[in-house]
């Protein structure tokens, strides 16, 4: 990794609130405020222990033989969760040579598997770190009316792979089209549903250990992914859903969860016309479990910061800012089937934890420190030292 | 940047001079398509018990406003209303000058976007690499939902651009954010023209069609061929009328501002140069990326820089943009202001203005939120020639304001109100006064408005 080499020069950069000891196994954090306990709630101590979470608890004593980090009575999170990105499969949007998500041109389909064009090297996966992200799905993305292939899921750890998760979801994109028609698309989903002789990932969505990932944004597409849960009984993650609004009781019922860009308050394509800047309190109004993701540039470029402010956002249309906050925690963690090790601040879960400056939700908000599975994260990125050349006189 | 200001001049006089003869084309003038705008009657309103920010970076505490005639009539601790005024509790509120967007497609590219079909599209005239001569107001649809987004953002000015394909792309305008039916009936009245010239990346992009230019550097050869020929233009008044080379003349006179597309330093060096060799005025790159690398010289060139927050790496010369663009021009008194280009961030530019901020504070440059407000306010109107009228909070200034629900750089915080020359034309609380446009009305959305 790019900033295991430069770690040194990343000293400059260190927020005087805390010294990091890099090679510490364990770690204590004190005087935290977990997110969002009431104002007049105790402070918490955090303890973790390779790597993991072994104690919440109100006691303050210190222990000397561990890494001790004052929070000073700031918030802390779990590391967030992007529940849609394409992190590690493409550098820059224009040069082809940097990407990897789609598998049209290889007509592979479904068998189209992201895991093997993973870059664990990408620069923005020290970026997502520092944005507060410790979780990411990262997907296929390509055409409409047909599959696009199998994610995987990310724990964006520093001392290990990446790749935490292969074949997280089989990805199925209904939607607009600027040929053909979008019932061709699902007339070949239940053909592909209904084959007794399925290709591989197929079979694995039939037999429930992969979910099924279809991407909707209008309502009778939504429908569409409805009526296929309701046929197959197989396991459905819907993303996108800027009309699932319209059919919050409906997809409740059918345990569908909805992957939303939190902050989407445009009609910005015909199938999304319908769309509401509450979207996504009133999914989580009627029972619809909900994660959240970025969009356009920022998918995958500013996969932290555009999904959390946006999440800000979300509460000044209504939603409440627990619910903002588990949608990209405990929510995901859920969702993509990682709740035992992830997805909020107790014992026994992967010691991915971030120390916010104020309100995480606000976009005047910053990670004072994030850690994930109990190592520091430097603030040593691409970004970072391009920071570092230019800063100007006046702030050095 | 120096404007070759004695030639010019004396060009302009001699031209005229010429053709008061009538034997030459006509004086110069890019007069066209006027302005039918007329602000909306308004009751007199007093604001009362606000905090007050004015753009120019200063703060009143529970304050009280005044607006009679559409203006800025008074405002400070003690007013005493006129017994007509409406009264606007501003309890817990913050009044901020309308936000000013100097980077739209709005109109233009409408939404909703659908890449199968040119139908949405009229944001570059791709004929020509060089277009000096379209106008962008004639192209412009004033039923984009979009319009209607940013209002209850609290935009009440905004110029629409051409697009960066062409590498002079032709004249923008600026427009007041109230519903008409026409771009005349929105056009700002007395606003100068905005030219739009582009660098890198996109004009050369014509090179995909197998045209030129293809390079950066038959994009800077076209546009400096351009200047030339509108240098030469000027001085023979018997050439036959160009109105394309009419604009760029006028940009050497300096009567057009100059708005340039442009991302890496390097671009931007290159064409303050050739501002210099040519005689006009760069106004602003726009996007500006890399600005922060050239702070010093941007300031000297006093060449304003309008940015996003923290857009980067979709694009290969995109790829250097950092989060502490915006604070690192301010910190070296380089002139700063934040666009929207995207009608998702159109609507939130006080969002985009706390996210900057913030990353500015995390490297060490704290810039104070009132400051920073001047970006989305007072500074784009300077930029856009229309600071005397707007753009700040100040006695006399037409009552461009937006009354917000709580901290404007809150992300929970809403535009309650937002009145354009003291005209209430958004009320977060009154459906009949959020207009949606044509477009969305029958559509799948239901009540509330966004």
């Amino acid at each position: 990794m790019i900033f295991r080499a430069i770690a040194g020069l990343a000293i400059f950069w260190i927020a005087p609130l805390f010294a990091v000891q890099a090679t510490a196994q364990d770690l204590i954090i004190e005087n935290a405020r977990l997110a969002y306990a009431d104002d007049d709630s105790e402070l918490v101590k955090i303890s973790v222990t390779d790597g993991r979470i072994t104690d919440v608890s109100p006691d303050l004593t210190a222990q000397d033989s561990t890494r001790r980090v004052d929070a000073a009575g700031n918030f802390v999170t779990p590391a967030l969760m992007n529940s849609m990105t394409q992190l590690g499969l493409i550098e820059l949007f224009s040069v082809n040579e940097t990407r990897d998500s789609s598998g049209d041109e290889h007509d592979l389909g479904a068998a189209f598997d992201v895991q093997y064009g993973l870059n664990e090297n990408s620069i923005l996966v020290d970026i997502a770190r520092q944005e507060g992200l410790g979780w990411a799905v990262t997907l296929p993305d390509g055409g409409n009316g047909k599959f696009t292939g199998l994610g995987a899921i990310l724990h964006l750890r520093t001392d290990g792979s990446i790749l935490h998760k292969s074949h997280a979801g089989l990805v199925f994109r209904s939607g607009e089209m600027t040929g053909g028609s979008r019932a061709a698309g699902w007339t070949a989903l239940h053909d592909a549903l209904s084959d007794g002789d399925a290709e591989a990932p197929v079979t694995e969505v039939l037999a429930g250990t992969v979910p099924l990932i279809i991407t909707a944004s209008r309502e009778s597409d939504i429908a569409q992914a409805i009526a296929i849960r309701e046929k197959y009984g197989i396991r459905i993650i819907l993303i996108g859903g800027e009309e699932a609004w319209r059919l919050a009781p409906e997809l409740a019922a059918a345990d569908i969860p909805v992957v939303l860009v939190p902050h989407n308050h445009l009609p910005s394509s015909y199938d999304t016309i319908g769309v509401r800047a509450d979207n996504a309190a009133l999914l989580h109004e009627a029972g619809v479990s909900i994660a959240f993701c970025a969009d356009s540039i920022f998918v995958s470029h500013n996969a932290g910061n555009a999904m959390r402010v946006g999440a800000g956002i979300a509460t000044a249309y209504g939603l409440d800012r627990q619910a903002a906050l588990d949608a990209m925690t405990r929510n995901p963690a859920r969702i993509w089937g990682v709740e035992a090790g992830y997805g909020a601040i107790e014992a026994g879960k992967s010691a991915d934890l971030v120390i916010w400056s104020g309100d995480p939700l606000e976009a005047l908000t910053q990670p004072v420190a994030v850690y994930i599975a109990g190592e520091a994260v430097t603030n040593a990125s691409r970004h970072q030292l391009l920071r570092e050349t230019y800063l100007p006189e006046t702030a050095r | 940047m120096k404007l070759n200001v004695l030639s010019s001049s004396a060009i302009a006089v001699f031209a005229t001079a010429i053709a008061g003869c009538g034997e030459t084309r006509p004086a110069p003038t890019l007069d066209a398509f006027e302005s039918t705008y007329e602000p909306r009657p308004s009751p007199p309103y007093i604001i009362q018990n606000v905090t007050l920010l004015d753009g120019l970076g200063g703060e009143i505490a529970a304050a009280n406003l005044l607006i009679s005639d559409g203006k800025i009539a008074e405002f400070g601790a003690d007013i005493s209303a006129p017994e007509d005024a409406e009264i606007i509790d501003g309890t817990g509120r913050t009044l901020t000058p309308g936000i000013i967007d100097v980077h739209t497609h709005y109109g233009t590219a409408s939404l909703p976007y659908a890449v199968g079909t040119p139908d949405h599209w009229d944001v570059n005239e791709a004929s020509n690499p060089i277009t000096p001569g379209v106008r962008i107001e004639t192209a412009f649809n004033p039923q984009d939902p979009a319009l209607f987004y940013a209002l209850s953002g609290g935009v009440t000015t905004f110029q629409v651009l051409p697009g960066s394909r062409n590498a002079i792309g032709g004249l923008g305008v600026t427009m007041k954010n109230v519903p008409g039916l026409t771009a005349q009936s929105m056009k700002y009245p007395g606003a100068p023209y905005g030219l739009k010239m582009a660098c890198g990346e996109n004009p050369k992009a014509y090179s995909i069609e197998s045209r030129a230019p293809y390079s950066r550097m038959g994009v800077v050869a076209l546009q400096r061929q351009a200047w030339q020929d509108a240098q030469d233009y000027a001085n023979d008044p018997n050439a036959p009328q160009d109105f394309g080379l009419d604009v760029l003349a006028a940009a050497l006179r300096g009567e057009v501002k100059v708005h340039s597309h442009c991302y890496r330093a390097d671009d931007m060096s290159v064409m303050m140069d050739m501002a210099n060799e040519f005689g006009f005025e760069i106004a602003a790159f726009h996007h500006a990326v890399e600005a922060y690398k050239i702070p010093e010289r941007l300031a000297d060139e006093k060449v304003c820089s309008a940015v996003w927050s923290d857009w980067w790496g979709w694009k290969l010369e995109a790829f250097d943009g950092i989060p502490e663009n915006a604070a690192f021009l301010h910190a070296s008194d380089a002139c700063v202001v934040m666009h929207s280009d995207v009608p998702a961030l159109g609507g939130r530019l006080n969002i985009e203005v706390a996210k900057a901020v913030a990353a500015g504070r995390n490297a060490g440059v704290d810039i104070s939120l009132p400051t920073a407000l001047a970006w989305i306010t007072s500074e784009p109107a300077r930029l856009l020639g229309i600071e005397d009228e707007t753009g700040s909070i100040t006695i006399g200034k037409n009552a461009d304001l937006v009354l917000w629900s709580g901290d404007p750089f809150s992300v929970t915080s809403r535009a309650d109100l937002v009145f354009v020359d003291g005209a209430l034309i958004y009320d977060r609380s009154d459906p009949d006064r959020q207009p949606r446009g044509d477009f969305m009305t029958g559509q799948p959305v239901m009540d509330p408005a966004p």
